[in-house]
């Protein structure tokens, strides 16, 4: 038995060698990054200094942050539950529109009160995403087909079907390419919308919205979800172990199908939260890019609930300071762009800070790892 | 005589595991050396060093009498190692010639040069007589012949010192036989042969000198002609083995699993269990004794609901369950130990708690309407820790970090501490050091004495015989005869299990029902 | 609808020399980007970055076409930034463990933020580049070929890539099947331990296969930017590589597959456009077509092989 002391010490440990690999890949993304913009012919403190203004340097920056940041939640905790029953769901770009798609539908084309109409909504952009998860879901789970073909697949088809929709029977008018708004039953406030008329309203010149407690209960329960709950153990041996799961009796079909359907379904509803509270109704691919970058999102927060959601936190945090520049000094943004994608390089490239290992306070005494192949031996 | 291989003070460290300790291991030119030990005893690793695929942190090695540096694989074959692994390293969907000379191809020009590669293939089976057609592809070949193209790999790249891993485990009898005739024939051709085992009566019959290893460390050396089974079973396991494991005679009681008519396929669509029908009652040990792969596997899936049944039926307790998932068969009492415990047993990953509870997670008192008890989880898991006496350094490691034998100590916990009413052990000690192995025999014969009706599939002829009550024999997917364990034979339970030969089919069939 | 009208509109929209050659030319990126997500498949390595290598590919074709004022500059251009793209990843995704889809995706975000930033950053521009000192690949009309009635008209008058997609399909085929690094990538794609216990480097043989992986895309980038139009388009791989990675799976991993698999879609790719001006259905519907049509011939094709596999046991169990 290790005593407290010891527990305390090999969490510090760990905790040590997690973030040391990811503080040394920022330096190095923002190493690489200043390079690139002296090559450019800007100063890299100025621009940095510039960024981190934009990202957290005053209230409306974080208030643009937080929008930022908010579907990236949604995408990012969707690719983290699939991961974590074992499935690589780069699907989550196309569940994301299809989920916003089918929400704006039920949310310009009923009148009903809010208390009705709100949680409605929500739930069609829920199960829009889910059902665009379920074939391909479906196709591994009986097929035996790689998930990551078929959701780039169905990605697209839903891409088209989406213009398709807001082209011919969705549109507003014969000449636009949107659908109606939204009713104001369903939207959801913005900062500013409630705060006007404060002595200080809060984000002013943003459209924050409350979309972000919804992304923050999600978390919440998903995280309950697999700390505490039956379906929470099911997913995980599912994701560790098919043939364990199947042998120990977990019924693998319901499993693993609802973890892919649980996970299209929280896309879904980042779609349709984003419309709510952002656009209020759905123009053409309003936010392409907010599914991959959940998938890195998520990856980065190391596939769990709580890493996803400050990987998402940050990412937001990166991109409302590349807005904050491209206003400020007319910096192309894709330039921050490419140091977060530097960045994203180095920490995914784990092996690169292996000597980090090697420092004797950080390497544990004891590492008793075997691989099931070792123990074969 | 001129020494083949020598290697000293090999010392190989895996995280947490000294596999191999200070180990001194010498073999002669031309002999045919035994290398011995339990599972776990360093063996492999030891292999592994000579053939380059580990680096040892201290040690020397001579080959032929000369210090060599072995950093890559690629070195051990340019001098004349070869290795022939457990799982063979084969491309199944090459042909046999691609196979054998892979990674040193004869070419012309940029090109392959496939009439070359196809003569000289013909020509080296048959210079050692190892028949193949160098045409045919990997997939569609038998094990046995698998592994004759194993070893001409070997011979291609003029292997003159052949590491031989297990290589009886995959094998019938017969091709047991082959295997060791084909050895006969390469030292007479000049070659030097290691062969790993575990299995003592191999070691007998077919090496010149044997050496023992235990605990990662060299035991000792012996002419095999001077040593006997028994001294080297001591050698292996440090004191006698306890081949008896002491137990009352069985209190019977009702039926508790039958199968009728049972028919089952395997992966490969074929029929593995052709009509078996048979009974175990509460408090026996049912053993079913056969050589592996004669429908084993398939026969313990079915049961356990794992594998869709043909035709037939399974019932559990009077119900019959033949449709029911594997929960559903749970419910009734049903429990098992399964044969692949790194597969289906376990999840490494995962903690050990989590291991625990996986048959038992969803109902009370673990969790009620969807929640877990964490409090009821916890107190459940450090109890079956306690009462299998499971080392570990608390439930919540992951299970990788446990030794073998306690892990199968964690899989025992799980499916013996709901006193089930049916218990599947399926090759419950394979890979077991000795301790462990007598802690899982004794378990299997308590539950037996509690009144769980106990289905022992196992390839160890000693182990059924030990610990059944009766003992059925599984040949080619049919039972062909069932005896008590009192009156059973090794003699007469090898003609069973030695199935139907060409000549005297009547009479091994009914060596069998003896 | 009687028959007439059927093949009136079977000749207008699918069988005419105008529709073939589209379909041969839309056809020509998608095999390249076939092509690389087959290298680097058959030798074990599932490559999304496809979309990211054709876009840098695009980018340095123009680039160098424009300063060289050379078409085969830009070529040379273009197939060194796949061949380093390709080793940056190999490197990345292998060398130091990087989630290989995870660098994937990371790769194709970061090419479309960088091909757009360097637009910006060297031309002054955004959106597009277009500038007359591009040289363009032109036309090439194949001696005798090109008088043969018809088939003249639908072989010849395509781009130098045009041809040498066509002649690395064959080389491609020569290489995993006749020579001994064909030979070596296939059994690392199949059964790695098995390379590596016979002293073939597995990982060299991997990032080998990477980087030309890169080479293939960026070919495909070329074709995009310099084959056709002579100009740059911020995103103009528009899903290609991926496409590539269909057509992979739909061709069965094979050169001539992916090739055949390709013409489909550059056929429908073609329709798609008639059809549109045509005006008679959404051309949402067409474009949609090759990736639907992915997942049906996956999912028959599966359950063809599965079916196949199941009868060869049988067969064998027959046997037996």
């Amino acid at each position: 038995m290790t005593s407290k002391m010891g527990t305390l010490q090999r969490h510090l440990r760990g905790a040590f060698q997690r973030s040391i690999g990811i503080v040394l890949s920022i330096l190095a993304g923002v190493f690489v990054g200043s390079l690139i913009m002296i090559w450019y012919k800007q100063n890299p403190v100025e621009i940095y200094t510039l960024l981190l203004k934009g990202a957290v340097g005053s209230q409306r920056s974080i208030f643009i942050a937080m929008q930022r940041a908010t579907p990236l939640i949604f995408t990012a905790i969707a690719s983290t539950i699939a991961f974590r029953t074992g499935v690589f769901n780069i699907g989550v770009e196309g569940q994301f529109f299809i989920g916003a798609i089918c929400g704006t539908f039920v949310g310009y084309a009923f009148a009903l009160p809010t208390i009705i109409h709100l949680p409605l909504t929500l739930l069609a952009g829920f199960l829009g995403g889910a059902a665009w998860a379920y074939f391909p879901t479906i196709m591994r789970q009986k097929l035996g087909i790689s998930e990551i073909i078929t959701t780039i697949m169905t990605n697209y088809i839903a891409t088209h079907l989406i213009s398709y929709l807001t082209n011919y029977p969705m549109r507003a008018s014969p000449t636009t390419t949107e659908t109606p708004p939204v009713q104001a039953t369903t939207r959801l406030p913005q900062f500013i919308e409630l705060t006007r008329h404060w002595a200080k309203p809060l984000g002013k010149g943003t459209q924050a919205h409350f979309g972000i407690f919804i992304a923050l209960a999600v978390v919440a329960i998903v995280y309950f979800i697999f700390k505490r709950t039956k379906l929470g153990y099911e997913l995980r041996m599912v994701g560790i172990s098919f043939p364990f799961s199947e042998f120990g009796g977990i019924h693998l079909d319901r499993a693993f199908i609802g973890g892919m359907l649980i996970s299209g379904g929280i896309a879904g509803l980042g779609g349709i939260v984003e419309i709510l509270g952002v656009w209020r109704e759905y123009k053409n691919l309003f936010a392409t890019g907010f599914g991959f970058r959940g998938n890195l999102a998520s990856l980065l927060g190391r596939q769990s609930v709580i890493g996803s959601l400050v990987a998402a936190l940050f990412y937001g945090a990166m991109e409302a300071g590349a807005l904050g520049l491209e206003w400020a000094a007319g910096i192309p943004r894709q330039l921050i762009d490419i140091v977060i994608g530097l960045i994203i390089f180095f920490m995914a490239a784990e092996g690169m800070w292996d000597f980090v290992k090697r420092i004797k306070w950080v390497r544990a005494p004891e590492a008793a790892r075997k691989s099931t192949q070792e123990l074969e031996v | 005589m001129a020494i083949a291989v020598e290697m000293r003070g090999i010392r190989k460290e895996f995280p947490g595991v000294v596999a191999n300790d200070d180990v001194d291991f010498a073999v002669e030119e031309g002999e045919i050396h035994a290398l011995v030990g339990e599972n776990g005893a360093g063996k492999t690793t030891l292999m592994n060093v000579l053939y380059g695929l580990y680096h040892a942190e201290a040690g020397t090695i001579k080959i032929r009498g000369q210090p060599v540096q072995i950093r890559k694989n690629s070195d051990a074959i340019s001098l004349g190692i070869g290795m022939v692994h457990q799982s063979f390293k084969l491309v199944s969907s090459f042909t046999v010639a691609e196979n054998i000379t892979l990674g040193a191809e004869s070419r012309t020009g940029i090109f392959l040069d496939r009439k070359t590669i196809h003569d000289n293939v013909v020509e080296i089976s048959e210079r050692f007589g190892l028949k193949v057609d160098p045409d045919a592809r990997i997939q569609d070949l038998p094990v046995g012949v698998q592994q004759r193209v194993e070893i001409l790999k070997t011979l291609y790249r003029n292997a003159d010192i052949l590491v031989l891993d297990e290589p009886t485990a995959v094998l019938t009898p017969q091709e047991t036989r082959e295997l060791f005739g084909v050895i006969r024939s390469l030292v007479h051709e000049g070659k030097t042969v290691v062969f790993i085992t575990h299995k003592l009566r191999e070691v007998m019959e077919i090496s010149d000198r044997v050496t023992v290893m235990r605990d990662g460390k060299m035991v000792g050396t012996k002419v095999t002609k001077d040593t006997s089974p028994r001294e080297l079973a001591r050698m292996m396991v440090g004191r006698e083995v306890l081949l008896r494991v002491k137990k009352d005679k069985a209190k019977t009681g009702d039926i508790v699993l039958r199968l009728e008519n049972l028919k089952v396929r395997d992966d490969r669509d074929l029929m593995a269990i052709r009509g078996i029908s048979l009974e175990v009652r509460a408090g026996e040990i049912l053993g079913v004794a056969g050589v592996e792969g004669n429908g084993q596997r398939e026969l313990v899936d079915a049961i356990v609901g794992l594998r869709p049944v043909v035709a037939g039926s399974v019932h559990i307790s009077g119900e019959a369950v033949t449709t029911l998932p594997v929960r559903g068969r749970r419910e009734t009492g049903m429990s098992c130990v399964p044969e692949d415990r790194y597969v289906r047993g376990l999840a490494l990953p995962a903690t050990v708690e989590e291991n625990l509870i996986v048959t038992g997670y969803h109902k009370a008192p673990m969790s009620r309407a969807g929640l877990l008890n964490s409090k009821e989880i916890s107190n459940y898991a450090n109890e079956a820790i306690k009462t299998f006496d499971v080392r570990t350094t608390g439930k919540d490691v992951p299970a990788s970090t446990l030794s073998g034998g306690n892990l199968q100590k964690v899989v025992l916990a799980r499916e013996l501490s709901t006193h089930p009413d049916l218990l599947i052990a399926a090759q419950p000690t394979r890979g077991l050091d000795i301790g462990s192995i007598e802690f899982v025999h004794q378990r299997i014969v308590d539950a037996r004495d509690r009144g769980t009706a106990v289905l022992l599939v196992s390839a160890e002829l000693e182990e059924v015989m030990s610990l059944s009550d009766r003992i059925a024999v599984l040949y080619e997917g049919e039972i062909v005869g069932t005896i008590d364990a009192g009156k059973a034979t090794e003699d007469g339970l090898g003609l069973g299990m030695a199935g139907i030969t060409d000549e005297d089919e009547p009479e091994a069939k009914e060596a069998g029902h003896d | 609808m009687d028959t007439t009208v059927l093949l009136d509109i079977l000749q207008r929209y699918v069988f005419n020399v105008a529709n073939l050659q589209g379909m041969l030319r839309l056809s020509t990126p998608i095999v390249l980007a076939g092509l690389c997500a087959l290298i680097t498949s058959r030798a074990g390595i599932l490559n999304i970055a496809g979309e990211g290598m054709i876009l840098f590919g695009a980018w340095f074709a123009v680039a160098g076409s424009y300063f060289a004022e050379n078409a085969l500059v830009g070529v040379a251009a273009a197939m060194l930034s796949g061949a380093v793209i390709g080793g940056l990843f190999a490197l990345f995704s292998l060398r130091f463990r990087a989630h290989i889809i995870i660098m994937g995706i990371a790769i194709n975000i970061f090419a479309n933020a960088a091909t757009i930033f360097l637009t910006r950053a060297v031309f002054k521009q955004a959106g597009a580049f277009a500038a007359p000192r591009i040289q363009g690949l032109n036309p090439i009309a194949l001696p005798i070929i090109k008088d043969i009635p018809i088939l003249g008209e639908v072989l010849s008058g395509y781009s130098l890539i045009v041809y040498l997609t066509w002649i690395l399909v064959a080389l491609t085929t020569l290489f995993l099947y006749r020579t001994p690094w064909g030979l070596h990538l296939r059994a690392v794609g199949e059964n790695p331990q098995a390379a590596e216990t016979l002293g073939i480097n597995v990982p060299r043989i991997r990032f080998a296969a990477v980087m030309a992986s890169g080479v293939y895309a960026s070919l495909a980038g070329v074709y995009l930017s310099l084959g056709h139009l002579k100009m740059y388009t911020d995103q103009m791989a528009a899903g290609r590589g991926y496409i590539g990675m269909a057509v992979n799976t739909f061709g069965g991993g094979e050169p001539i597959g992916v090739f055949l698999a390709s013409t489909l879609f550059g056929l429908v790719d073609t329709i798609g456009w008639r059809l549109q001006g045509e005006r008679i259905m959404p051309v949402y519907f067409i474009s949609m077509l090759p990736y639907v049509a992915t997942l049906v011939a996956l999912t028959v094709f599966t359950l063809r092989q599965q079916r196949a596999k199941r009868a060869a046991l049988a067969n064998n169990a027959e046997e037996e």
